[in-house]
């Protein structure tokens, strides 16, 4: 019979893997983005809701699978993000990093409205399968199959990037581009083609990370991708931004703190768990700056 | 003609850099261009390679004209250049530069581009999986012109190759550069070393604030008393710059 203090540990390192995966999701392709443009993308949070917003479009438009429609939903989250790497970011290719951030937040504006004005503000949300309304509980440990899910997609997602980055050509090139961008041209690289690769691919794992939230969290609004946004830069920044250990890191350490908290502090107080996320951003920048994986730029 | 430079002038901005240079590199050959710091040596390498913004004048190479191609095609048409400091991707192994060097090509044909380079540098067999930003100065250097190697260009363009480098590293680089041209490789080379440059190249231009201010046979270019003094430090063969 498992004590209530180890039952009450392990349930909330149970939470804290499940939240963590989709930080470090999310601040995985944060970090990518920024690796390559050197652009702190605002608009990164919004691709994320984007990608439960195209999911449930894609259950009311068509009768497909949950997997089909997942898929095709990911896909289309990775093509908006081709479509603003080209709009928004590509001629300002050589602009001061600043307007970058700029035009970044521009998009994060024109997403947030664009889908209050086709779909309204009010929360939406899609049906998920039955299995995953399930559990498993172990003594008083209670692991949902969503839980569970989400860990295995994200574990899954990092073994293929690894890959991708480091057997493939095309991955490589990416963080060449990250490592020496003039240096790319003169290995006949196009660059534009892997920043675009570098951009779609961080915007389809926000696009899951998205649906995996919306199966979390069963709701979802247009402002619902702000906060995890810039979750995903604090951690991102954490665990050293540019580093995609790094923002591996980053993204269950902060998923770890949020539990942490919630545990260590009377239940009043649980609803201030962002303060102390902002609280680690500030500690990091004062102590550790270029965070956990981090150099010092040069 | 392999490389046919004519009437090249170079902007940065409001500030014209290269006033009407002209250069030519028969196939086969090994030419120098050597000048003072400044003297717009390494502008002339990033404008033959499509990486300076606003410049007049056309570059032919094999008689097509790339004057106005972006820098990747020409890495891709067939000129290589091995930049001032290197330019390595630090944060990627030796083994990953040298994929990123060989870039433009079918992967089932570069193996062999990997055991002719480490051929050439065994030192950078040894270290295949350190990350470039960790290698030895001479080391990088090696790597760097590994890299440009992987390409099989036509053309090898050299900026500066002695730079930050130990005499004995510098001669062991620029017996390597002798080598790969000796093995039909066409090399233009950029020095400020003018010893170690007029001492391999067949022929060389001295580049003189933007301006071709004299050009010939290597030999010629050493026995010129201007060349000398500027260039070669006097009588005592040492450069001073």
């Amino acid at each position: 019979m498992m004590s209530t203090q180890l039952s009450t540990i392990l349930q909330q390192i149970v939470n804290a893997l499940t939240i963590g995966s989709i930080y470090a999701l999310l601040a995985i392709g944060f970090s990518m983005v920024y690796g390559v443009l050197r652009l702190i993308n605002f608009a990164h949070g919004d691709v994320f809701m984007l990608g439960a917003y195209f999911a449930f479009l894609v259950f009311q438009a068509l009768e497909s699978k949950f997997l089909t429609g997942i898929l095709l939903a990911v896909v289309l989250t990775g093509i908006t993000g081709l479509i603003i790497e080209r709009a928004a970011f590509r001629p300002m290719r050589g602009a001061p990093e600043g307007n970058l951030f700029i035009s970044s937040l521009a998009v994060s504006m024109l997403i947030q409205n664009g889908v209050i004005m086709i779909l309204g503000p009010q929360p939406q949300s899609f049906l998920i399968p039955g299995f995953l309304g399930k559990s498993i509980n172990i003594g008083d440990v209670v692991i949902t199959n969503i839980a569970i899910t989400i860990f295995v997609v994200t574990i899954i997602l990092l073994i293929i990037l690894v890959l991708f980055l480091t057997r493939t050509k095309l991955g490589i090139s990416m963080r060449a581009t990250a490592s020496n961008l003039d240096a790319c041209h003169l290995m006949g690289i196009n660059v534009n083609i892997a920043i675009a690769v570098a951009f779609g691919v961080s915007s389809l794992i926000a696009g899951v990370g998205g649906i995996l939230w919306a199966t979390r969290y069963t709701i979802f609004n247009p402002f619902t991708g702000a906060v995890p946004g810039i979750k995903a830069f604090i951690g991102a920044l954490i665990g050293g931004i540019g580093s995609l250990q790094g923002a591996v890191i980053g993204g269950y350490l902060l998923g770890m703190l949020e539990v942490l908290v919630v545990i260590l502090l009377p239940p009043e107080f649980a609803g201030y768990r962002d303060v102390f996320v902002f609280l680690m951003l500030i500690v990091t920048l004062l102590v550790r700056p270029q965070g956990i994986m981090g150099k010092t730029e040069k | 003609m392999m490389l046919n430079i004519q009437d090249l002038h170079t902007y940065y901005g409001a500030i014209e850099v290269l006033l009407g240079i002209s250069i030519e590199v028969q196939e086969g050959e090994l030419v120098c261009v050597i000048g003072a710091n400044g003297a717009g040596k390494s502008t002339l390498m990033h404008s033959i390679v499509g990486l300076a913004p606003q410049k007049q004048g056309k570059t032919f190479f094999f008689g097509d004209d790339i004057s106005k191609l972006p820098a990747y095609k020409i890495a891709r048409s067939g000129l290589s250049l091995v930049p001032e400091e290197r330019q390595l991707f630090n944060d990627l192994t030796v083994q990953e530069n040298l994929i990123m060097g060989a870039y433009s090509r079918k992967k089932s044909e570069i193996q062999q581009s990997f055991s002719f380079i480490f051929d050439l540098f065994p030192r950078l067999a040894e270290r295949r999986q350190q990350r470039a930003g960790t290698l030895s100065g001479g080391e990088q250097q090696m790597l760097a012109i590994a890299r440009a190697l992987m390409s099989q260009p036509r053309l090898l363009l050299l900026d500066e190759p002695s730079l930050g480098l130990a005499p004995l590293l510098v001669a062991e680089i620029f017996k390597t550069i002798q080598r790969l041209n000796n093995e039909g490789l066409t090399i233009l080379l950029v020095e400020q070393n003018a010893n170690m440059a007029l001492s391999i190249a067949s022929r060389g231009y001295v580049l003189s604030t933007g301006s071709v201010y004299l050009e010939g046979p290597s030999d010629e270019l050493r026995q010129n008393p201007e060349v000398q003094s500027a260039y070669l430090g006097g009588s005592s063969g040492s450069s001073k710059w």
